[in-house]
This record gives C-alpha cells, sequence and structure tokens, in this order.
C-alpha cells in the first residue's frame, strides 16, 4: 500500500479553520442589524449573501476568477497594493470556503436571533445595560444555540468545497491540493486506495460533527426551555 | 414626579396624550388597543414619539423626536406583561443581572417569599412566582419610577389578589411614583390611587 501524504488533510482542516473563524465574525454582524434593522435594499443585499448557496460552484469558481483574476479589479488591486496573487494560490483556496460557505452561516444566525422575543434585549436596557453589554450577556447568548449549528455547516461546507476552489486555485499538489480535490484526482489516476482513506475520513468528520452537534443542541436546549 | 405630554400616530389612531403622575399609584385604565403600552414603552424610551416632551423629576428624557436620555440611563424600572425574564439565566442571575442595591433587594427576595427559588430557571416557577422575580428585577435597579404592564393578567384569581396586596406594600415601602396598565376595573379599584381613562388614544377622564 502506498503511503498517504497528509498534506491535503493539514491545507483542509487550516482553510476550513481560518474560514469558519472570518465568516462566522462577519455573518454575526450583518445577521445581527439585518434581523433587526429595516433599511431600503436591504432585501436586494440579502439575496446576494446567499447568492453562492443556490449558483453552481463553478459560477461561484467562475465569478470569484473574473474578481480576483490578474485583469480583474479586486486582483489587479490587491497585485498593485501588496503584491499578492490569488488566481492558483492557497489564497484562492481560502476565498473560494469563504465565500461557498458564508451564505449558511448568515441563514442561521439570522434565524438565531430571530427566534427569541425582542422583549428580553428591551427589559435588559431597562435594566441599565448598553447595545453592546445587551448583545454580550443577552442575544448572544440566546442565539448561540444557532450560531453554533451554523458553525458547524460552515467549518462541513469549508471542508468540503471543490468546484469553485477548482475553478479558481486550480489543482496544485502541495499547494492548493485539499481534501476533496485529492479525492477527485486520486481517482481519476486510477489511486482507488488513496481516494478511499480521504472519502473515509472525510464521512467520518462529517459524521462526527453533526453528532456532537445534536447532542449538544438537545442538552443546551433542555437546560433552558422556556 | 412625571410628566407627559406627547403625539404618535399609531396604525388606526393617532395617541394624544397628557398627564402627571406624582409618588401616587397611577393607572392607565382601557380597552384593549387603546395606546395604553405605547405609552409606557414611549416613557422607557423604547419607542420614539411624534412630538412633545416626557420629563421625570425635573429631567428632560424626550423631546420631539429626540430621545434626550437614552433607554439605559433613564432609571425606570419596566414590569413587562410577560415578564421577558432572561430564559438563559437563573432567578438569582436575573435579580442580580443589573442590582445596584444588594441589601434591599434580598430583603424583597425574602418577603416576597422566592428565595427556594433563586437556582430555579424561569421555565420551572409559576407565573405568580415569574411576575414577583420580574418586579424584583425591577427594583433591584433603584429605578425612579415604575411602570407595569398588565402585571396581573397572566395570574389567577388568588394569586392576583396576593399580588396586588405586596404592590401596594411595595409602593408604601419604595415610595416611588408607579405607573401600571390595566384594562381590568377591579384592578382599578382596588389599586390605583388615581385612574386615567384611556380609548383610542385619547384620555376621556381621570379620576
Amino acid at each position: 500500500m502506498a503511503t498517504i501524504d497528509i498534506f491535503p488533510l493539514t491545507l483542509s482542516l487550516k482553510t476550513a479553520t481560518i474560514a469558519t473563524v472570518f465568516v462566522f465574525t462577519v455573518a454575526v454582524i450583518l445577521a445581527y442589524y439585518f434581523a433587526r434593522f429595516d433599511f431600503p435594499g436591504k432585501s436586494v443585499f440579502e439575496a446576494l449573501f446567499l447568492l453562492p448557496l443556490i449558483l453552481p460552484p463553478t459560477v461561484v469558481g467562475f465569478g470569484l476568477l473574473y474578481l480576483f483574476g490578474q485583469t480583474g479589479p479586486i486582483g489587479r488591486l490587491l497585485d498593485s497594493l501588496f503584491h499578492i496573487q490569488i488566481v492558483f494560490t492557497w489564497y484562492g483556496v481560502l476565498i473560494a470556503a469563504i465565500v461557498v460557505s458564508f451564505p449558511l452561516m448568515y441563514q442561521s444566525a439570522v434565524a438565531a436571533f430571530s427566534q427569541f422575543d425582542r422583549t428580553l434585549e428591551q427589559a435588559a436596557r431597562t435594566l441599565g445595560k448598553t447595545h453592546w453589554q445587551v448583545f454580550w450577556t443577552i442575544s448572544f447568548p440566546l442565539a448561540w444555540p444557532g450560531l453554533l449549528a451554523g458553525t458547524v455547516l460552515t467549518f462541513a461546507r469549508a471542508l468540503g468545497e471543490f468546484g469553485a476552489t477548482l475553478m479558481i486555485a486550480g489543482y496544485i499538489p502541495k499547494v492548493t491540493e485539499t481534501i476533496p480535490l485529492a479525492i477527485y484526482f486520486a481517482v481519476e489516476t486510477g489511486n482507488f486506495t488513496v481516494a478511499q482513506f480521504w472519502v473515509v475520513l472525510i464521512v467520518v468528520i462529517g459524521f462526527a460533527a453533526t453528532l456532537w452537534l445534536n447532542w449538544w443542541s438537545k442538552r443546551t436546549v433542555m437546560k433552558h426551555r422556556r | 414626579m412625571l410628566h407627559v405630554q406627547m403625539k404618535k400616530q399609531l396604525h388606526h389612531f393617532t395617541l394624544d396624550v397628557a398627564f402627571s403622575v406624582r409618588r401616587e399609584l397611577t393607572c392607565l385604565f382601557g380597552p384593549s388597543g387603546s395606546g395604553k403600552t405605547t405609552i409606557l414603552h414611549c416613557i422607557a424610551g423604547l419607542t420614539s414619539i411624534d412630538s412633545g416632551e416626557i420629563r421625570l423629576h425635573d429631567k428632560w428624557l424626550t423631546r420631539g423626536k429626540k430621545q434626550l436620555v437614552p433607554i439605559e440611563q433613564r432609571r425606570i424600572g419596566y414590569v413587562f406583561q410577560d415578564f421577558a425574564l432572561f430564559p438563559h439565566k437563573t432567578v438569582r442571575e436575573n435579580i442580580t443581572y443589573a442590582m445596584r442595591d444588594e441589601k434591599k433587594t434580598f430583603a424583597l427576595i425574602d418577603t416576597l417569599q422566592i428565595s427556594h427559588l433563586l437556582e430555579r430557571y424561569p421555565h420551572e416557577i409559576s407565573g405568580g412566582e415569574k411576575q414577583r422575580v420580574a418586579l424584583i428585577r425591577a427594583l433591584a435597579t433603584k429605578p425612579t419610577l415604575l411602570l407595569l404592564d398588565e402585571p396581573f393578567t397572566a395570574l389567577d384569581k388568588k394569586t392576583k389578589q396576593a399580588s396586588i396586596v405586596e404592590l401596594k406594600r411595595i409602593h408604601r415601602e419604595w415610595d416611588i411614583p408607579i405607573l401600571f396598565v390595566t384594562h381590568d376595573q377591579t384592578e382599578v379599584e382596588k389599586l390605583a390611587d388615581r385612574t386615567i381613562f384611556i380609548e383610542t388614544g385619547k384620555i376621556k377622564n381621570v379620576t
């Protein structure tokens, strides 16, 4: 049996972790404001946020290639300011993971912030707490089960991203070789042992995460069910 | 002393009222949907008014559309209709969430007989107990005015009787103006020093 290089595992975990932290922060802030305030054009923004979820990954990848390519508006800017290349680098892998997983976190966070009674936040304000204090002591803890579910989905989606990654980062062994890409190219080259190894690993990770999430959320909801 | 003179356009009518509350138990009485809760919201700063002014103990809280004092600095205790206890915090954590006067608060916990409930979560206590916890939580912040929105509606007859007696005693001991909203004539008769009768956003009668 051929030895298996674990580079795809470390790259996938690194990418999914960084993407999840970034997506969590941005999606929670946006979802909190979008769940609380109305303004003109809100639904246009919301549709835009959810677009990567319904578009084929190749279309998302094409869009990213256009934006971040050397002649693309963002790609040119990054190149001239920081000399950063996105296409065919790890940054491309990261950006693809962020873009495709964002809608899942955003949707979960909006639902999480809408599911409890707003009177609770108002009550905390009348008790003398500022917006910021209310967010950390009331809104965030009450939304936490939903936010955590979103985080797990986000991580899983980032870990499993394939189509858009291939479009923007390509398959470069030891550079952009994530687990899903490694599986595809192992099968392409007839290397089924390697493919099987990664398939089993990614199924185990996905299954364990979902199992843990179910167990955890049941326990938490039981504790302070209304 | 609280002075309210405000106008606010609601869905079906304009809320247009002017009244004062001294150190007494004042009742905003009227049928459901007559704008009573909105008045409490405006006083607490949770909703803005279209025009007019709200003053508490000679301090401007709201003038026209402008909120001069933010909600958290108004020192107004608010007991919400469904009590709005934080479901993820125990009774103790709810009460001490913004407590200013520990001694007086724990004395009140004893008086209202909820010491044995301190480690429970809101979903583990009864409606009457929730109401007492919400009342203590509001008073723990040492408010200079107390607002109560239909505080007895969710309670059964016996609990309601006891709560009315308790509220009267608290009013005597804490000596702050209390403004409470109700649509129940018997509550008015048993509790109110003064009653402001409201219908479709206008004051019809003050007794």
